[in-house]
């Protein structure tokens, strides 16, 4: 009876093709030849995974999904302020277990390095607007979470994602009027970063070609 | 980046490399959307809590342990969020929602070259099959497609349902059964 329940026990893995030793298949396989009853149940059971299995796929729409990874670090940014070091608890456990002259100290050398660490960027400019590639820069701001900064990397992203189709429907429609009324809008969204510039030159062509069918 | 180990990758995160955290995110995006809109049947809700998922992976990822694996920690907090979402729901909702549930694993006429009656044929067995896997119990359901749908091993399940492997077996098994059942009638009338 044991050693029947034990048998039983392998049915859905054998079913499901998980037992990985081999000597084990062999084991079942000579004790379904033994037993025609339990060799027929589990021919039954496998004909109909292989009707359920098929059906399991879901087609997803080809969009879908695209922004995910925006929408999550939105999610984080919105949730920063109540959970600045949640992330890593243990850093905050560990600062908040010190002896208040520790902090003191800690906040001074934390200053001091911070410090240090801005002068580069109050002192030059970060952008570069030489290429469309370098178009895409990250806010002066170095006090940007790291949620933030992605979030920042991510809408550039799209900017750049919109800048392509808006190029791609200016030649396809051949209608300066819509393609300069989509740049501007474009250029509404790209506020503060290099990509403005670009759409204003394409808005400038876009305007001088409209006034050329004038 | 793809060779990386999930496990190196969460600890790459723990260090500070944000990428790491987006490199999981594409890896793991689809399938736990997959997983959640089976479970919830609304694009939109699916969507929604495939981001509150990946929110709450990244609030709690200093609790995650190397001795568990991240995908099936992932799952454990995918299945959390779609239970919330369906006891959420029987708070607010009394009537039922059936009539606005999208029938989302039919195929398309893409799927099948434009071809009418073969995508009609297609579509009544998915719903027969479909329909079949909804008379399951909620645990024979759960295991089941977790196990066929979303390719989780049994090890796996009993980790994120906190139940026995053997458990899993028993209901995998029994679901497997059930559906041999139910389906029967109309393989054989070769509707399936």
């Amino acid at each position: 009876m044991a050693k029947s329940k034990y048998w039983e026990s392998l049915y859905v893995d054998y079913v499901c093709n998980t037992i990985k030793d081999e000597n084990l298949i062999a084991d079942f396989e000579t004790y379904l030849q033994n037993h025609p009853d339990v060799r027929d149940e589990i021919d039954a059971l496998k004909k109909t995974l292989t009707t359920t299995d098929p059906i399991g796929k879901i087609n997803l729409p080809d969009k879908i999904l695209d922004d995910l990874e925006i929408k999550v670090y939105k999610r984080l940014a919105s949730d920063e302020p109540s959970q600045k070091l949640s992330v890593f608890p243990h850093i905050a456990d560990t600062v908040s277990a010190r002896p208040l002259w520790i902090h003191g100290g800690l906040l001074t050398i934390t200053l001091l390095v911070l410090g240090l660490a801005l002068t580069p960027f109050f002192v030059s400019p970060i952008r570069s607007k030489d290429s469309i590639s370098g178009a895409s820069t990250e806010p002066p701001s170095i006090f940007l979470t790291t949620q933030q900064k992605r979030m920042e990397q991510y809408r550039q992203q799209e900017i750049q994602r919109h800048f392509e189709e808006a190029i791609e429907a200016k030649h396809l429609r051949n209608d300066d009027w819509s393609t300069t009324s989509q740049f501007r809008l474009l250029r509404e969204n790209a506020k503060g970063t290099g990509w403005a510039e670009i759409i204003d030159q394409q808005i400038q062509v876009a305007q001088a070609s409209s006034n050329k069918g004038f | 980046m793809d060779i990386l180990e999930d496990e190196i990758l969460v600890t790459k995160l723990q260090l500070g490399d944000q990428d790491a955290f987006d490199e999981l995110m594409r890896r793991y995006k689809h399938r736990i959307y997959a997983y959640i809109l089976r479970s919830v049947k609304n694009y939109e809700d699916a969507e929604e809590l495939t981001i509150e998922v990946f929110f709450k992976v990244y609030r709690a990822l200093h609790k995650w342990k190397p001795q568990a694996k991240f995908s099936t920690w992932l799952y454990k907090i995918a299945y959390n969020v779609s239970i919330d979402h369906h006891r959420a729901k029987k708070r607010h909702i009394i009537h039922s929602l059936d009539n606005n549930l999208l029938s989302i694993d039919e195929p398309t006429a893409k799927d099948l070259g434009s071809d009418p009656e073969k995508l009609i044929v297609e579509k009544d067995r998915h719903r027969v099959i479909n329909q079949a896997v909804d008379h399951l119990s909620q645990n024979q359901k759960k295991v089941f497609l977790m196990n066929r749908y979303d390719g989780l091993q049994i090890k796996e399940i009993a980790e994120i349902l906190g139940i026995a492997e053997g458990t899993v077996k028993i209901h995998l098994h029994r679901a497997i059964k059930k559906l041999r059942v139910l389906l029967q009638p109309f393989r054989e009338n070769s509707e399936i």
